[in-house]
């Protein structure tokens, strides 16, 4: 799969590239840790004594609920997670996790005391994922002190693995350090420096605290085969700055899939000069730091002063080969001024990307949606969507799940150049109904029209039902999926509405609606 | 075109045989053969190579015209077929005149006058009624003797042939005991036979299936020609009126009934007759129901089924409701030659070409088969999508091929190539590749000193050194032991 990478492009490639970046590219030369390096790995968890390690890890206890994608007026059953947390300067607390996606009740325990203090998400940025949590009582930060921050990601060595415990104890689990990479977390569509730590330790990713020579090397998100992967401590520095100085701006965004030139002949006939190398565009999405700038079919010889060899690798003053990703967020933030040298159409060209975050909603598929609700319409049972990757993680592994129209329409159609991002719009389900007879058992469809009218969107989609006058509403599919054109009574769907609350609990016809619909 | 759920019944060779029913005395017995063949399917991964041989067994029986009819299913792929009465120890060599496998039928044929002496060809009776006792004929996990087993007809439906596995046509559902063997043999009412045994579903219990005398009857007319040419397509993609609002805005009266066009395939029987939009009210003078159904004695099967009973030619004859009335639609039936792409294919040589360890075929459905049963997910995206779904979007492009870059052979030429096969080919050498001869072209005119190859989705390409491809190609050939660079 080394044709079309993506460097957060879409919620879909990548998850599939963080993996077998982890696994299928040689480690940075820097960066490895001989296997016989490593710590009896079968080793027991140590309790951490009344060092300093002690007092700067907390216990942060996030009660959530998640709504239901596949009935999106509802949500699912709550739960509770419990993240380990880094005490930082400013007496707050510094968590690298998903679980701050749809908090609802946020507690923070130190060791040595039965109480939680209440506690509030001050800042959240899903593209680490990295969350500020500030706890407002006096009392709970006494005895507290911020352990040291690495100012470079160490390389290699022993580490130290903290993770508290729901009993109250805080445990240290040996682990080695693998590599030092580029690397995405949770569901971000970021490249961040990430380091790699193996580890016998079962069930980590919720923000254990990675420690060598007692700074804080990073915080695991997550893990692959035998490998811990954290985000390394200058990220969290940068995050930390950032919090301080009020102006986090989140981490930019490439935005680019591309191909690589291992191949001698292709890089000569594209006019590349002989030792010269570089990656060719496939994709540049409208939003990202290089849309507007770079085009596909450039070749990028060169960003931010470094060369890229054939794979996009550059070599990293510390770090050694990191792919390209990497340099949009490593000491750099959006605003800045990136330069990019390229190849086009035979012109060596310098060309300044301006860095840019991308907000969610500037993915087709929106990669996460948290603070809020599905967005949705029910019209006479109909149930619409736009296709978003929560709602494809209702399938489970939905690579392999998911309708192939779906599948095809996530990575074969790119995004326009338009402000938004044209969405894939979904009768969903239906919900059986005298008003929808004969389309029960419809689902998971792309909608392409509705009442004539062009949908690319939720919001075009509610027009297109609004604006008919006629008596009958019809919408039409893209074609190929099954069925083609349904059409409903429009005076019986405006009469379902109280029938589908009774039956089926819609408080809401509508997700905009703020009170019950009509 | 959905894909079939039952799997055909896997044909055992060489089984030792089990405690055996004797044959029933009604003369049936007599005349129904044991089919064993060695088979040697194509290699459509690597398109100039041949699977080993290997063996398998099923049933026929002799019918007019000295000839002997089995299942496609029985002989695919076939090189030597041997046929042996049940009376006879040794068998005679068979060939095979004619393979319907979109109905999975075929008729084999002994040279041997001395094979059918004594033998009586079996007659065809009606479709049989649900409900009506039947037995079959034929040799269940081989064995010398003629095995019989006997049940009723359970129901009479359109169903998928796994065989071909894009076809529907008539089945019938028995609880008489088909096992694997029994493939190709009689299903007999009444001293006729009214079916030939064909396939099952693994885990069902007393459920098998035959093919109804109605296809019988259609594969051996086609065949009067000498040639075998398949099924008309009517090329209508429908949608049930079960929805009363759909009724009432297609204006559809009360006590009219029928199902809504939603598509008219390019180049099928219904092309130019009937639109999208119209509500199809009957096919060949079949009323329609609104369920798509028309009724066929006590049994309720697809209006299809009344188009599948013509001979490309024959007229087929529509009634549709447009524009507030009733109006007759009338066309010649036509095969749309294209769904063969959709089809399993046998005893076809998968056409290719191989240039410098590139390996280039075209896009169907056996190449898709051989990346795994999942590729609609797995398989790149833009194939799945021109197989699946480009003929009802862009229906103009209907008939395009696909060229595929399948896979590289890997050499010192080509191995730095950093795409992943199989891939869609758009352009080589800035021409435009529609078919394998494109490919062939497009190479063999360059003048340049790179080829150039343009893939299709995200626009990669790849590039071959001119010089060092044409000295590379011959060597490759030879390292991989391929034959021949292209084929046809």
């Amino acid at each position: 799969m080394r044709f079309r990478k993506t460097a957060g492009r879409n919620p879909i490639a990548l998850a599939l590239l963080a993996a077998s970046c982890a696994s299928a590219r040689p480690p940075a030369s820097v960066a490895t840790a001989p296997h016989a390096a490593a710590p009896v790995l079968a080793e027991a968890p140590v309790p951490v004594g009344n060092g300093p390690l002690r007092s700067g890890v907390v216990s942060v206890r996030v009660t959530g609920q998640d709504w239901n994608w596949r009935a999106p007026w509802e949500k699912q059953a709550p739960w509770t997670r419990t993240v380990t947390g880094l005490v930082v300067p400013g007496r707050r607390i510094l968590a690298a996790s998903t679980a701050f996606g749809n908090p609802l009740l946020v507690e923070a325990q130190k060791l040595g005391s039965d109480a939680r203090s209440v506690a509030r998400v001050e800042l959240v940025d899903h593209e680490g994922p990295l969350a500020l949590i500030a706890v407002d009582d006096p009392a709970f930060w006494e005895g507290l002190v911020p352990l040291p921050l690495d100012e470079r990601a160490p390389g290699e060595g022993a580490v130290a693995i903290l993770r508290w415990q729901r009993s109250g104890l805080l445990d240290s689990y040996p682990g080695a350090l693998r590599q030092v990479r580029s690397g995405r977390h949770g569901l971000s569509q970021t490249s961040l420096l990430t380091i790699d730590v193996a580890s016998s330790a079962e069930g980590l990713g919720e923000s254990e605290v990675v420690v060598a020579k007692g700074h804080v090397a990073g915080l695991v998100t997550g893990r692959a085969a035998d490998t811990y992967a954290a985000i390394a401590a200058p990220v969290l520095g940068q995050f930390l700055a950032g919090a301080r100085g009020g102006d986090w701006r989140s981490f930019a965004r490439a935005g680019l899939a591309w191909q690589d030139l291992t191949n001698p002949a292709l890089r000569e006939s594209l006019g590349l000069a002989p030792g010269e190398t570089g990656i060719r565009l496939t994709r540049v999405l409208p939003h990202g730091s290089a849309g507007g700038v770079l085009k596909p079919g450039d070749v990028v010889l060169e960003l931010g002063g470094s060369k890229l060899d054939p794979t996009g690798y550059y070599e990293h003053p510390l770090y050694g080969r990191m792919l390209f990703a990497l340099l949009f967020t490593d000491g750099r933030r959006p605003g800045d001024t990136m330069p990019a040298k390229v190849l086009r159409d035979g012109q060596r060209l310098e060309l300044p990307l301006p860095l840019r975050a991308m907000r969610p909603e500037q993915d087709r598929v929106q990669p996460y949606v948290y603070g809020r609700g599905p967005d949705y319409v029910v019209i006479g049972g109909l149930v619409f969507q736009e296709l978003s990757r929560p709602y494809l993680a209702s399938w489970g592994d939905w690579t392999r799940r998911a309708p192939p129209r779906l599948l095809v329409a996530i990575d074969r159609e790119p995004d326009a150049d338009g402000a938004e991002p044209r969405r894939i719009v979904l009768l969903s389900s239906v919900l059986p109904d005298t008003a929808n007879l004969g389309y029960q058992e419809l689902r998971d469809l792309i909608v392409e029209r509705v009442n004539g009218r062009p949908v690319a969107s939720l919001e075009d989609l509610r027009q297109a039902f609004g604006s008919a006058a006629a008596a009958f509403h019809v919408v039409d599919f893209v074609s190929g999926q099954g069925a083609v054109r349904i059409v409903i009574d429009a005076a019986e769907a405006d009469a379902a509405g109280e029938r589908l609350r009774r039956a089926y609990g819609v408080d809401k016809l509508d997700s905009e609606t703020r009170s019950q619909a009509q | 075109m959905r894909p079939a759920a039952l799997a055909a019944l896997a044909l055992l060779a060489g089984a030792p045989a089990p405690a055996q029913l004797p044959a029933s005395g009604n003369g049936v017995a007599g005349s129904v053969v044991h089919v064993q063949v060695f088979r040697s399917p194509f290699d459509w991964s690597q398109p100039w190579r041949q699977e080993p041989v290997s063996g398998a067994s099923g049933s026929g029986f002799l019918i007019d015209g000295g000839r002997i009819l089995t299942n496609g299913h029985v002989i695919a792929d076939a090189r030597q077929v041997l046929v042996r009465r049940p009376d006879r120890a040794s068998p005679y060599v068979a060939t095979v005149e004619a393979a319907g496998h979109d109905c999975d039928l075929a008729v084999l044929r002994v040279a041997d006058p001395a094979f059918t002496k004594g033998l009586r060809p079996l007659r065809f009776g009606p479709l049989p009624r649900a409900g009506t006792r039947v037995n079959t004929y034929g040799f269940p996990l081989g064995g010398q003797d003629v095995s019989s087993t006997a049940g009723i007809v359970s129901r009479v439906e359109s169903r998928g042939y796994v065989h071909s596995g894009a076809d529907a046509h008539l089945v019938v559902q028995t609880d008489a005991a088909i096992n694997p063997g029994n493939s190709g043999g009689p299903v007999v009412q009444d001293g006729r036979v009214v079916g030939v045994a064909f396939q099952g579903f693994p885990g069902a219990d007393n459920m098998g299936f035959f093919i109804p005398i109605p296809i019988v009857r259609h594969f051996l007319g086609n065949l009067e020609d000498g040639r075998y040419d398949g099924f008309p397509d009517s090329g209508l993609s429908t949608a049930s009126l079960l929805s009363p609002a759909y009724r009432r805005e297609r204006g559809l009266p009360p006590g009219r009934s029928g199902v809504v066009v939603d598509r008219v395939a390019p180049g099928g029987t219904a092309e130019g007759v009937v639109r999208a939009g119209d509500v199809l009210l009957s096919a060949q003078g079949y009323a329609i129901a609104d369920d798509g159904t028309i009724r066929l004695g006590d049994a309720r099967v697809t209006f299809e089924h009344a188009i599948d009973m013509l001979q490309a030619g024959d007229e087929a004859r529509f009634s549709v409701w447009r524009n507030g009335k009733e109006q007759a639609a009338r066309a010649p039936a036509r095969r749309i030659a294209r769904y063969d792409r959709n089809r399993n294919r046998y005893g076809v040589a998968p056409d290719y070409v191989v240039y410098a360890g590139l390996v280039f075929m075209r896009l169907e459905m056996e190449l898709l088969k051989t990346i795994g049963r999942g590729w609609p997910q797995t398989a790149n995206r833009d194939l799945v999508w021109h197989q699946l779904f480009r003929e009802a979007e862009q229906p103009a492009e209907a008939d395009r091929e696909v060229v595929v870059l399948t896979r590289v052979l890997r050499h010192a030429v080509n191995s730095q190539m950093a795409f992943s096969p199989p891939v869609g080919v758009e352009r080589i050498n800035g021409r435009e590749v529609r078919s394998l001869a494109d490919v062939t072209q497009a190479f063999s005119t360059n003048q340049g000193r790179f080829h150039t190859i343009e893939l299709e989705g995200d626009g990669g390409i790849e590039a071959l050194d001119r010089a060092k491809a044409e000295a590379a190609h011959p060597e490759i050939l030879r390292q991989y032991a391929i034959p021949q660079d292209s084929r046809p």
